[in-house]
């Protein structure tokens, strides 16, 4: 019965898919942008993002998600589904997370570069677009295919707002068959693939912006 | 700049799967995903049971289409009220609490509650239930039910609240709790009667005593769609009437 039941967990591991890409990608739209406002921007716009990050790092991914389809949902005239709302939830949590990486890349760095930047007429949006944002990506790309593997995993909750995803196919394949065990293992296998998958092209990004000759073993497989 | 387009891209247009439109009015059930005989998801990933296949003629006869989605049990209530789905047929009970959140059609079916335990060998060889109805509500036996339902109520009020001191575990669903009655974890487990039939089929386990709650199921709306309720009761009313009906109770609800 498992067997013949291996085309919906494929279903699953589609949508599964499509929410941690969406929501990852969210969290980068919105991450590059707050990261740099972490460490570039006037005070009162850092207090407000402080408090963005607090909130967004602190509450757990479930709470975020029913906040996100019963709190969003519920305001009057306002229909939110299933899938958005998790990819507002995990995408806005995602966004805190990355702005992270990207204000510690950023302060990674050398001062001169910004020093030189300015000093040859660039403003500080262009140092930051032309000089600081290219090697910070650098930096950050290990740190993102952390994120993608955290995002991947707290996709699992899903369900709990009506997405059908992986996980919750396997929950009905599992509870249909009887075989909780083996229909858990096999899942575990599916989303190691989606993981390693996913970070190995990290891995490849990581190989083709790589700046020879600088720092240590950029690009080149240390793990 | 081609990473950027490429990432909108992919943004717009997975947001976009989620925030499609459908063009026509469709009604939306929510059911749980893992309550055989009434509603389950199957091995090819569609939904089937009772309820599904009752709703599925209603529709038809009155002309509408129905979507037919599984939903987590715990939050298949507020995900009605926030307009998610549209209603539940899915061997839910009609209670004075729920009555209060959502508007319940007339009553369809009835059942009782059923106490399952593990079934070993008597003196004789024979297979008999390890323990009887009443050493299973025993104080500190674990008994374990389905989160929100009226096996958990039942125990509450009537168990727990005379002072019986039972452990009661509360699970995601049945049939979780059947599997932990299997290996040991439980020493019962309570359920409505149809389900557990269907979840002790082919294992060591028997019911070993009814609760007689007469408890009747009831499909559940909106309060104030009223509209979408006098059609799933006419559609009841109609369905009764006829030999449809009665194949599939022989098909779904008698233990074979």
């Amino acid at each position: 019965m498992i067997w013949k039941a291996i085309p919906t967990l494929f279903a699953g591991a589609g949508i599964s898919l499509a929410l941690v890409t969406s929501s990852v990608a969210v969290g980068m739209l919105l991450g590059v942008p707050i990261g740099v406002a972490h460490v570039y921007a006037a005070r009162p716009v850092r207090a407000a993002l402080w408090l963005f990050d607090r909130i967004f790092r602190g509450f757990p991914a479930i709470v975020l998600l029913f906040l996100a389809f019963f709190g969003i949902g519920g305001l009057p005239g306002i229909k939110i589904s299933p899938f958005a709302a998790v990819v507002i939830a995990l995408g806005l949590r995602s966004a805190a997370y990355q702005a992270q990486i990207y204000r510690g890349a950023l302060e990674m760095v050398e001062r001169g570069q910004v020093d030189a930047a300015r000093a040859i007429g660039l403003s500080m949006l262009g140092t930051i677009r032309h000089v600081l944002l290219p090697q910070a990506a650098r930096f950050s790309l290990p740190s993102l295919s952390n994120e993608y593997s955290v995002v991947l995993k707290d996709t699992a909750l899903a369900f709990t707002v009506g997405v059908v995803d992986l996980m919750s196919r396997a929950k009905f394949l599992a509870m249909r068959s009887r075989e909780l065990l083996t229909v858990y293992l096999l899942v575990a296998v599916f989303y190691f693939v989606l993981t390693h998958a996913g970070i190995a092209l990290f891995r490849l990004a990581e190989r083709r912006v790589a700046i020879p000759g600088m720092g240590q073993r950029q690009g080149r497989r240390t793990m | 700049m081609k990473y950027r387009t490429t990432l909108c891209l992919i943004v717009g247009v997975a947001l976009c799967l989620g925030f499609a439109v459908s063009a026509e009015k469709v009604y939306v059930d929510g059911i749980d995903a893992a309550f055989p005989p009434f509603s389950f998801i199957d091995e090819t990933g569609d939904p089937a049971g009772f309820d599904v296949d009752v709703l599925r003629w209603i529709a038809d006869e009155m002309g509408f289409e129905v979507e037919i989605v599984p939903i987590d049990w715990d939050a298949i209530i507020p995900t009605l009220l926030s307009e998610n789905i549209d209603l539940i047929a899915s061997g839910m009970t009609i209670t004075a609490a729920r009555q209060e959140r959502v508007a319940f059609t007339d009553a369809y079916w009835s059942i009782d509650l059923a106490v399952v335990v593990r079934q070993t060998e008597d003196a004789d060889s024979e297979p008999a239930p390890e323990l009887t109805l009443f050493e299973a509500i025993r104080p500190d036996r674990k008994v374990g039910v389905q989160r929100g339902t009226t096996s958990q109520d039942w125990l509450e009020e009537n168990v727990i609240g005379a002072g019986i001191g039972i452990e009661l575990m509360l699970y995601e669903n049945f049939l979780l709790a059947l599997e932990d009655l299997l290996i040991g974890r439980l020493d019962a487990a309570v359920m409505d009667g149809p389900t557990a039939q269907s979840g002790i089929a082919g294992r060591p386990l028997t019911v070993v005593g009814t609760i007689s709650t007469g408890e009747i199921y009831g499909y559940a709306v909106r309060k104030g769609d009223a509209d979408l309720l006098a059609l799933l009761n006419e559609g009841l009313r109609r369905i009764q009437a006829t030999d449809t009906w009665d194949e599939l109770v022989a098909k779904w609800l008698v233990a074979k």
